[in-house]
């Protein structure tokens, strides 16, 4: 019954929702024109480009496909570094908004430690819910009037965000973890740290590779659209193919895109299998 | 003592070895290693007494103009700043962002959920678990493994590439209305719920499936009784999470140029006015948190009641 | 009662939770090198008590001493260090599934190192700690699984594992919990025999929590039978009659509540 009301919920905002964007029926049928920008852009789907489109090529230019292959290169790069960032910070602040490492020893504890950590605690939820709530592209544009977006402003700015969604993640399942190694340990006298790092850690540690691997096609996809931004990723060759209407060439980078991903997917697909024992 | 050093060696060497996760950190560590020192990220070339001095000048320019002016910070002044930010196009690109998230989410969700159990070996292929006892031929197998590659080949497709490049494309295409961002939303969505989606099904229990099957229940009946109602706690669970993220993502498609958040944040950049750019951004930040915090609330009350 | 060096000296115990009382104990010394079963009927109060004795639960009222100190004025540093000297064999194992044995067992130790120590011991262990390791899984028997990853190994593997990991830990007493819920029949009385000879050998205090009461008559010095929360004989195993065990577990089916509680 409670899920039949959330659906009508969900209908209803949805239905709301079209209506304050003033997407009626009419709005929703496209025109002539419209179906056929599209149906021709989809058309070159099956053609995408291997060799350049445009009349004139620059002599020193490099063949298309291994242009498309540098783009990609450096989305790879890009995404890597920001990752590489995010693991280390975020797994710092994970540590610290976890309340496992200290909640579960409280009562041993003194005045101090009482008032200190649920401090640290809350500074560390605190910095990870603005780290995480701007979008990657919106620091990017920040850092770029700030700064100048640099290549290391870009890795920066993809950076800040997933740090802070990585930390949450660890935080989480280090805090749902099954504690009963944890407690077996400290009941042989390990102290809390050894406890979250030999008890609480390993336990987690399978999920958290996991999720990483999977921030990290996110961060290809961010890499990606960060072109738009400057960065000689994919996405600044699509904008620029597109501007000259060299639909076939689009294709051909949305494509090295798309195998990238799937090369990821079927890695940690791989990995899940493997590691499942 | 030297025999069992021995045998310690002996069992040390035919030890389980994961080479495959062993691999993937060593070409992890590679790739980042890389990364860092082939020179596209430009550490060399930094300069930071200019990035320095440009950033002091940001930071000027970024208190509210009102209090650039006046010299010195005072909170009326500052509040009404912000009421008239609010006021002349805020709340309206607020209101936008919102709809658009939840317009998008509600697309991908209808869709997904239609194409989920068509990505669900044990549905969609005939023979599967709800399908005929009898074992199915060579040709029918094949038939059914091309149907499941193209349907989740599609769906990588979708999700693959990111809601900005659908939404850079849609509106090339469409034009600068609200509806392809929206679609542009959904379509990545649907990829991903399509996907999740699949998941759960392949991994329902068969057992109550297959006794209606047994029955002589259709296959379309089996899936509304035995498979829906088994299903959509978790799919709805995948549905709030995903909209989240549809907040956070509508919060920047404005910059290609929609009416919303991200637009008024480009338009402020344009015109060099930081404080409001500042300010616009701030407002997105604000809204993807509340989006995070009813969601959590509404996929924390549903595991409540499961 | 043997006169001399005690491990334990439990006075005035009480130990609550939400209200109702759930152990109760006036007087009870163990002193070491005592091997004692602690028998009676499911939610007696054995594991309470096992607890008590781990100085993993403080009491509501009356005292606990350890050696010479009593537990409550422990700072910090002095309850790990306690701790330390006590080795805990958990019905559940309590081992971390997805790390070799090898590191399990290694793990017993932490409570005698610094935490960087540790972190040395327990990811690049020396030669010697991982051969008296190797000595202690002999012990139990499954010196082969050194390196295997723990949850490939069977429930009664994984039971012996938890068992060398708290006599790697070289403690002065060794606590058992149920030892052998949960593993098969068959294998339980070479299990709890395997416990109560290497703690005769070492000269470890043995307190084991057993529904088994002819095995613990066989294998162990003292028994102390419990049935809801009180101790309702305490005597050498040698003194106590076949009639007084089955009255322990008798009288609470007759009778399962009775006025205190």
């Amino acid at each position: 019954m409670k899920r039949r009301l959330i659906i009508a919920a969900i209908a209803l905002a949805g239905v709301a929702s079209f209506n304050a964007l003033n997407l009626g029926p009419q709005a929703l049928v496209p025109t002539r024109e419209e179906l056929g920008a599209l149906s021709s852009f989809l058309a070159y789907s099956f053609a995408p480009a291997l060799t350049y489109e445009a009349a004139f090529v620059p002599p020193d230019a490099p063949p298309l496909l291994l242009k498309v292959a540098d783009a990609a290169r450096r989305t790879v790069c890009f995404a890597a570094a920001a990752m590489s960032l995010a693991i280390v910070a975020g797994g710092i602040l994970g540590f610290l908004a976890s309340t496992a490492w200290w909640r579960r020893d409280i009562d041993a504890r003194g005045a101090i430690a009482r008032a200190v950590f649920p401090t640290i605690y809350v500074c560390a939820r605190s910095l990870i819910a603005v780290m995480r709530s701007v979008h990657e592209l919106l620091w990017a544009v920040v850092f770029l009037v700030a700064i100048g977006l640099t290549d290391l402003g870009a890795v920066i700015a993809i950076a800040i965000p997933y740090a802070g969604t990585l930390a949450k993640v660890f935080s989480e399942l280090i805090d749902e973890a099954a504690d009963d190694a944890a407690m077996a340990l400290r009941g042989s006298g390990a102290g809390p740290a050894q406890v979250f790092a030999f008890g609480l850690v390993p336990r987690a540690l399978p999920d958290m590779g996991a999720y990483t691997l999977y921030r990290f096609e996110c961060a290809l996809r961010s890499s990606a659209v960060l072109g738009f931004f400057g960065p000689e990723t994919l996405g600044k060759f699509i904008k620029l193919s597109w501007d000259e209407n060299h639909y076939g060439e689009v294709w051909t980078y949305l494509y090295a895109l798309v195998a990238m991903i799937v090369i990821i997917e079927w890695w940690s697909g791989a990995l899940r299998s493997r590691f499942a024992s | 003592m030297s025999d069992v050093r021995h045998e310690i060696e002996a069992l040390r060497r035919d030890r389980p070895r994961n080479r495959f996760m062993r691999a993937s950190l060593a070409t992890f560590a590679a790739l980042v290693t890389y990364a860092w020192l082939n020179d596209d990220i430009g550490l060399v070339g930094f300069e930071p007494e200019r990035r320095l001095a440009n950033a002091a000048r940001f930071a000027q320019a970024a208190l509210p103009y009102p209090i650039q002016q006046l010299g010195h910070w005072d909170w009326q002044v500052a509040a009404d700043w912000a009421n008239r930010l609010l006021t002349s196009g805020g709340w309206q690109a607020i209101q936008t962002t919102l709809a658009m998230s939840v317009a998008a989410i509600v697309l991908a969700g209808a869709i997904g959920a239609l194409i989920a159990p068509l990505a669900a070996r044990n549905i969609a292929v005939r023979d599967g678990l709800i399908g005929s006892p009898r074992s199915p031929s060579i040709g029918r197998r094949r038939a059914a493994a091309l149907w499941i590659g193209t349907v989740r080949g599609m769906l990588i497709f979708l999700r693959a590439i990111p809601e900005y490049i659908w939404a850079f494309v849609l509106i090339k295409i469409f034009g600068f209305t609200a509806w392809p961002a929206v679609l542009a939303l959904a379509l990545h969505n649907i990829g991903i719920l399509g996907k999740l989606g699949g998941e759960t099904i392949e991994d329902i229990e068969p057992a109550r499936a297959q006794a209606l099957r047994a029955l002589g229940a259709t296959r379309a009946q089996t899936l509304v009784t035995a498979v829906v109602p088994d299903v959509l706690p978790r799919f709805l669970l995948y549905f709030f999470y995903r909209w989240e993220t549809c907040v956070r993502e509508a919060t920047v498609l404005g910059m290609l140029g929609v009416v919303s958040l991200g637009s008024l944040v480009r338009d402020a950049r344009a015109a060099n006015f930081y404080d409001e750019m500042l300010f616009y951004v701030a407002l997105g930040a604000v809204l993807v948190g509340v989006g995070d915090v009813v969601s959590a609330g509404v996929r924390n009350a549903m595991r409540r009641a499961n | 009662m043997p006169s001399g060096h005690y491990d334990y000296r439990l006075r005035n115990l009480r130990i609550d939770y939400d209200r109702t009382t759930v152990l109760r104990i006036e007087e009870l010394d163990i002193a070491h090198g005592e091997s004692v079963a602690v028998v009676g009927p499911s939610g007696a109060g054995k594991t309470t008590l096992l607890r008590v004795l781990g100085l993993a639960l403080s009491p509501s009222d009356g005292t606990v001493s350890i050696g010479e100190r009593t537990a409550e004025g422990l700072s910090n540093a002095q309850l790990r260090a306690a701790r330390a000297d006590i080795g805990f064999v958990h019905q559940d194992f309590r081992l971390v599934p997805n790390l070799p044995v090898l590191q399990n067992v290694l793990c017993g130790r932490l409570g005698r190192m610094s935490f960087l120590a540790s972190i040395r011991n327990v990811l690049a262990p020396r030669a010697s700690d991982v051969a008296s390791v190797y000595t202690q899984l002999a012990r139990v028997g499954i010196q082969e699984k050194l390196y295997q990853r723990t949850d490939t190994l069977s429930g009664g593997q994984q039971q012996r594992v938890a068992i060398a990991r708290a006599l790697f830990q070289s403690p002065r007493v060794l606590l058992a919990d149920e030892p052998i819920s949960n593993v098969d029949p068959a294998r339980a009385d070479e299990t709890i025999r395997l416990l109560a000879e290497i703690c005769r050998e070492e000269g470890l205090t043995l307190c084991a929590s057993m529904h088994n009461a002819p095995l613990a008559r066989a294998l162990f010095t003292r028994i102390i039978g419990l049935r809801g929360g009180r101790v309702v004989f305490d005597r050498p195993s040698s003194e106590l009659s076949d009639d007084e065990v089955t009255r322990l577990y008798r009288l609470t089916d007759a009778a399962p509540e009775e006025g205190s509680r």
